[in-house]
């Protein structure tokens, strides 16, 4: 077997060529730093490698040590060395050195249209004999032309290289027209902001695609389960198949096209190179809660998946800062929150996308706040390539979306079915083991305790306990279990369902996420922050729910008191000064 | 002259880097070496960062950073 390493500067495009040649979906992006593993495939007689971008053997960042001990250790293999056509002249030092340990490579040129259409010159075959390696444009390159390269790589001898005139003439680099806008503070931030905006209420707003296409879903689903239902014959099987499983699973299907969009918009900022403007523009207001620009990846990717984004943050530089941005992105709501938020809310406002506004913003400031209270002293050097604008290429964006979308629908079909089939049993069977009602059921049992922490928010069903707790497993528990339970709804007051949302919200993510923040950030500091972030978001929902009950006037007539005796009692020093004055007046 | 002394669309010869040498490969790595010739083309919203266009490259740097680098302002 052959094992085939692709390698090559951050943002040239190694995990688009990988995907190319073996057909697999991982994750790429127009921005630096977007692979931060290794990942392999193997295909016919084929090992191929991608590995993260790296600079130079002389690492800098985290991501780049793991590819630097990579290569050093599989120095036998066979290279693919991908380049950038507009970077070159970069690329072919970092080749250099790769070369000078000894390691035989072919230089793949990318992106060469946009090069060409910018003006740039490149000639392969000065290129060969500059460097002594095979040259090829990254469209030449197919799987099955991999045996033949493999050939001319082994056969090639590679010289230390230096680009002519004659090989190459870089293209036209200044900004055009659009990018000089985006760098101009006053159109990007807004910019940015409405964006952000747009997103969701393209996602929640009434009459927008996101909201019309879950009525459409979940109607189609519906109608499915009433046919199941009419096919069925044995009650007990019609009760938990359709009105348990049926409806669950249904309901938390049905919320695909809202998620979809929030991916989408995501996958385009990414695709486009817009995110690493973003960062740009960011960072001076994320350095000042000692964060930096890069945190703009991590962050915004949360509201994708929070597991997903920790790995990204890698690509920080600075280990403190990495930590950091961890933790306080765990305050970020991943997609599989949008649920159950939805459910909380509906009932509840008349337009939903107004209170998941509100729940965002809350959740975002604790985010930004965390960073800001575990902010150090550190000063840090921060570097950031910026990519050219492009234009995502939307084939390219759809992929990757439905295979987002695939992984939700295989969690929702494994996992989630799973914990309510589990759920079904343990609250349908009294502890002798015979069939019951919930209320007398093993889980409602062992859920006694656990019902007391929402007592406080105006909750006094273990059921809601329990589907708050099932949300570690996978937040899109809370939504199935709580749709299981209640069919038609929650009842429950307006103030505890607000109260409910706001810790459902603000609530840890799920243990896939914590075992990503305990592998990246360390395990104590991971659980610590689990424990602070169960607390936090216990207290924020008990005082949410004390303002909503007449708490807020009581708390507002408390302050109106203390503002009156405060007046009251400058005054009477005052009036007590000056009768002092006059006595002394009077008898000086 | 140091980088932070330029304005934006201003154009200078890099003449000097001073920094440790891992971090000099990095900046290196990124065009920003003695010798190369950089542009400001843009700063961020509080003037903390500097975006400089580099043999091809559009690289952001910090102002800590940036005072580190000596250049010659050139037209």
């Amino acid at each position: 077997m052959t094992e085939i390493i692709i390698t090559g500067n951050p943002n040239a495009g190694k995990t688009t060529l990988f995907n190319a040649l073996t057909g697999r979906h991982d994750k790429t992006g127009n921005w630096h730093g977007v692979t931060v593993g290794i990942s392999s495939n193997r295909k016919d007689d084929f090992l191929i490698t991608d590995v993260p971008g790296i600079y130079s053997l002389k690492t800098f960042s985290m991501e780049e040590k793991i590819s630097a001990d990579y290569i050093l250790s599989h120095k036998d293999g066979i290279f693919l060395f991908t380049a950038e056509c507009s970077t070159l002249p970069r690329s072919i030092m970092f080749f250099n050195e790769l070369t000078s340990k000894g390691i035989k490579s072919a230089l793949i040129l990318t992106k060469y249209s946009s090069f060409k259409k910018h003006g740039g010159k490149i000639s392969k075959s000065e290129l060969r004999r500059i460097c002594g390696v095979p040259v090829y444009f990254f469209e030449e390159i197919n799987f099955f032309s991999l045996n033949k390269l493999c050939r001319e790589i082994t056969n090639s001898s590679p010289v230390y290289g230096e680009l002519t005139n004659k090989a190459f003439t870089n293209e036209n680099c200044k900004p055009n027209k659009f990018e000089k806008l985006l760098l101009k503070p006053f159109f990007s931030l807004p910019l940015f902001a409405a964006l952000l905006l747009f997103m969701f209420f393209a996602a929640f707003g009434e009459g927008m695609p996101g909201t019309v296409l879950k009525d459409v879903t979940e109607k189609a689903i519906n109608a499915l389960c009433e046919i199941i239902s009419k096919k069925m014959s044995s009650a007990l099987a019609k009760g938990f198949i359709c009105d348990c499983l049926l409806k669950s699973v249904g309901t938390v299907l049905s919320f695909i096209p809202q998620i979809a969009i929030l991916y989408l918009f995501l996958l385009l900022a990414e695709d486009s190179g817009l995110m690493s403007y973003c960062a740009f523009c960011f960072d001076d207001f994320f350095s000042l809660i000692g964060l930096n620009g890069r945190a703009v990846f991590s962050l915004l990717m949360g509201f994708g998946c929070t597991a997903a984004a920790t790995y990204v943050s890698r690509g920080l530089e600075n280990k403190k800062i990495q930590r950091r941005t961890i933790l306080a992105m765990q305050y970020i709501p991943c997609s599989a929150r949008i649920p159950v938020a939805v459910m909380l809310l509906s009932p509840i406002f008349k337009n939903v996308f107004f209170g998941v506004l509100l729940l965002y913003t809350m959740n975002l400031s604790i985010c930004l706040t965390a960073a800001y209270l575990m902010k150090g002293e550190d000063k840090e050097i921060f570097i950031l390539e910026i990519p050219r604008i492009s234009v995502p290429k939307f084939n390219v964006a759809l992929k990757s979306l439905l295979f987002q979308l695939k992984q939700f629908i295989i969690k929702v079909s494994t996992v989630m079915t799973g914990f309510l089939v589990g759920t079904w049993l343990l609250s349908s069977a009294s502890p002798t083991f015979s069939l019951c009602s919930y209320e007398e059921s093993i889980l409602a049992r062992m859920c006694g305790i656990l019902k007391y922490l929402f007592y406080p928010m105006g909750i006094t069903d273990w059921k809601t306990a329990f589907a708050a707790l099932s949300g570690l497993a996978a937040k899109e528990n809370i939504a199935g279990i709580l749709s299981m339970f209640y069919p038609d709804g929650l009842n429950a007051s307006f103030d505890s369902l607000v109260a409910f949302s706001v810790f459902v919200m603000l609530c840890p993510p799920c243990v896939s996420a914590l075992a990503a923040a305990i592998k990246e950030s360390g395990r104590k500091s991971a659980l610590l922050n689990f424990f602070i972030q169960t607390a936090v978001s216990f207290i924020a929902a008990y005082s949410v729910y004390f303002l909503l009950e007449g708490g807020a006037v009581l708390f507002f007539i408390s302050i109106v008191i203390f503002i009156i005796i405060m007046a009251a009692k400058k005054a009477y020093e005052r009036i007590n000064r000056k009768r002092k004055l006059n006595i002394k007046k009077i008898h000086g | 002259m140091k980088l932070t002394q330029l304005k934006n669309g201003e154009k200078c010869v890099i003449r000097e880097v001073n920094a440790e040498s891992r971090l000099k490969t990095r900046l290196k790595m990124l065009n920003v070496y003695e010798g190369e010739k950089a542009e400001i083309i843009a700063c961020s919203p509080l003037k903390k960062n500097l975006l400089l266009l580099v043999g091809g490259l559009r690289v952001g740097i910090r102002k800590e950073l940036a005072e580190r680098i000596t250049v010659e302002k050139i037209d």
